[in-house]
């Protein structure tokens, strides 16, 4: 059943994990070689919107919570962090509130056949539903 | 023929972490378990069958984490719990002779006395098992069991090791199989905690839907037409195995729930802190508490919740059974409203899922097991607009559902991760995640070995007790405890245990040289899981 092999590390030298802490936070820990004197710098990318900045981190830091700012947009971002070389899993960020796609795919299991996206709802739904109701 | 014009999924999700301790005669939080069964889960055994005996029509989902359903069929802690409602018997029978001269309390003690009685014979017809009665409910056709992550792991912060992912849902998933009879139909995610991606071990595991909180679905994208009165499915390839995904009703949930404004901080309710256990002096109460004299709930609690006041006044059961009936009567009639103003803007009944802790219900609201009883029997009576359903049963009927996609999200404080991720707990991370990797490792080095070469061997059974030694390290609850800080110390041991007893094991199996001394003693206390494979780690089998 397994559809895909996963991949896997084990104890590299030098590392760095991220995690979504909630929408406008990372928290991200990692083991890179030490500079006796410089700081790290820890890179954010913005997956979604091709975007990316620059934190300076002590060198004997070993973790961070990072700000990732307000209003994430549409379904949510991908980020990512680095220091130099080393660079992080990729995080799914959520958005802060509905979505602004309307457009709508339908399926019924009981038809597997049935191509997804044919498949209308009874007329008068509306489509501000969620945010009447929720 | 359902006849209603709505429906209203009520989820009690049973869980309690692995606390079995046979190193010691005693153990402090063992009594977690004791306490939920005489309070939660025989009442709920009770109160179910007395549905079934009157022939109550009636439709609910329990979903029975890997680990309570591991302790509740384990036979040291049935006979551990067999002398702790012995105990309580006899204490409460001295209650009786102590309190002769009170009547008010008299009538309580007497309470408790047939209450504690009662427990012994339900758990004794059962064999001491109670995994029986909630499978054999399961079997009469009104319970539906699912089960929950493996250990209860906070997916969302493995997301990025799938193989650690996925071995929470498939142990979960056989171990469901092995007590129930059968696959679970859907799975209570650890703390309803999605991110998206995960829906593709859910599918791999033949799970039909889950629960996430309401944000989970009304910020899903594109945005769900029904809100969150219908469920969504995930996007899938394969057009027949769409998990679909449930929403919390917050209006519901808050009915319970809120400190506030929920129907257990009601004055007539019974107070859960005034326990005679901290009440009465040490030469009285000293037999039945810790025997280090360590004060602990014992169950016997006579008084009423009052109010915002020390001076609580004794708790009347009986005026306690007509408040939980009237609250059940005041539930139905806001989600029959819920109901009929949603159901003219929807081609579909709407469902309403309402999931709660199940310990919620007896231990910490004691009227909780009256107020879920009076809810259904009243349900029963006038289904005309409201009707119990199951997911299942749901998607059985509406198979139809609009394909979208969640956010990460929680039903934890503020929605995320943040809980189980924050100053007192993020330092177990980078062990956990480590020890995951080593455990793939290990995995796939020793996945490919001819199971001749492996057999019963020694070094198998050290890694599947590697297995199990990291999926109890992942257990969400530690992190929790470390930032409720209920009881800190005993998380942050039960990680460093797991993973210390983990690592020994792989740097063993790494020099081919286990310890079977050492193995057999981390076998006999961590005994969960005994058909565990540790290849549900690796990359293939």
């Amino acid at each position: 059943m397994k559809q895909q092999a996963c991949q896997w590390r084990c104890h590299p030298q030098e590392e760095i994990t991220a995690m979504g802490v909630d929408p406008f936070t990372l928290y991200c820990y990692w083991a890179i070689k030490q500079d006796p004197v410089k700081k790290h710098t820890l890179t954010v990318y913005n997956r979604t919107e091709h975007i990316s900045w620059q934190i300076e981190v002590d060198q004997h830091a070993e973790s961070l919570y990072v700000q990732i700012g307000q209003g994430r947009g549409e379904g949510g971002c991908a980020f990512q962090v680095a220091i130099g070389m080393v660079v992080s899993n990729i995080v799914s960020v959520p958005p802060t509130g509905p979505s602004n796609q309307l457009d709508q795919a339908w399926c019924n299991t009981a038809e597997g056949a049935s191509p997804e996206g044919q498949i209308a709802p009874a007329d008068g739904v509306l489509s501000s539903f969620c945010l009447t109701q929720g | 023929m359902p006849m209603g014009k709505g429906y209203l999924a009520l989820i009690l999700h049973c869980h309690l972490p692995f606390v079995r301790h046979p190193e010691h005669a005693e153990f402090l939080e063992e009594r977690w378990l004791f306490e939920a069964i005489t309070e939660s889960y025989i009442p709920f055994i009770d109160l179910f069958e007395r549905l079934c005996a009157d022939r109550v029509s009636y439709k609910v989902t329990l979903s029975i984490t890997p680990p309570l359903a591991a302790m509740l069929s384990d036979p040291l802690l049935q006979t551990r719990y067999r002398s702790h409602i012995e105990k309580l018997i006899v204490l409460s029978e001295k209650e009786i002779a102590r309190t002769k001269k009170e009547p008010a309390l008299n009538i309580l003690a007497k309470f408790y006395f047939k209450a504690f009685q009662k427990a012994r014979a339900i758990f004794e017809r059962v064999g001491g098992n109670l995994l029986t009665a909630f499978r054999a409910l399961q079997d009469e056709g009104s319970m539906a069991l699912i089960t929950s992550g493996a250990t209860h792991g906070y997916l969302p912060l493995m997301a990025h090791i799938p193989n650690a992912v996925r071995a929470q849902v498939q142990v979960a998933c056989s171990e469901h199989q092995r007590h129930f009879g059968r696959r679970p139909a859907g799975i209570w995610l650890p703390e309803c905690g999605f991110y998206p991606g995960i829906e593709q071990f859910l599918e791999e595991a033949e799970l039909r839907y889950f629960i996430v909180d309401a944000h989970g679905l009304l910020h899903a994208t594109p945005r769900p037409v029904y809100g969150l009165h219908a469920p969504i499915y995930c996007p899938s390839q394969d057009q027949r195995s769409h998990v679909a995904v449930f929403a919390r009703d917050p209006e519901a949930s808050k009915q319970v729930w809120s400190a506030d404004e929920g129907y257990p901080g009601d004055c007539d309710y019974r107070d859960f802190y005034r326990d005679i256990g901290f009440d009465l002096p040490l030469e009285t109460i000293g037999h039945y508490i810790h025997p280090d004299q360590i004060r602990v709930h014992t169950g016997m609690k006579y008084y009423k919740i009052t109010g915002k006041t020390a001076l609580k006044e004794i708790y009347n059961r009986s005026i306690a059974e007509e408040k939980a009936k009237l609250h059940a009567e005041n539930f139905i009639m806001n989600r029959e409203q819920q109901v009929l103003s949603l159901s003219n803007k929807m081609d579909r009944k709407p469902i309403l899922v309402a999931p709660y802790d199940a310990e919620l219900f007896g231990h910490w609201w004691f009227e909780g097991p009256l107020w879920i009883e009076a809810l259904i029997r009243q349900l029963a009576e006038n289904p005309q607009v409201l009707e119990l359903t199951t997911p299942d049963c749901y998607l059985q009927e509406y198979p139809k559902n609009q394909v979208a996609t969640p956010p990460t999200c929680s039903w934890g404080y503020k929605g995320y991760n943040e809980f189980w991720l924050n100053g007192e707990n993020d330092w177990v991370y980078r062990p956990l995640h480590q020890a995951a990797y080593r455990m793939i490792k290990v995995a796939n080095q020793f996945v490919a070995r001819p199971l001749s070469e492996m057999g019963a061997g020694i070094l198998r059974r050290a890694l599947n007790q590697s297995a199990r030694e990291l999926l109890l390290a992942q257990s969400s609850d530690w992190a929790f405890i470390m930032k409720t800080g209920t009881s800190p110390p005993y998380a942050v041991a039960r990680t460093k245990l797991h993973l210390e007893r983990f690592n020994r094991l792989c740097e063993e199996i790494d020099k081919n040289d286990v310890n079977e001394t050492f193995l057999k003693d981390v076998e006999d206390k961590d005994n969960i899981f005994p058909e565990i494979d540790y290849r549900v780690y690796a990359d293939s089998l």
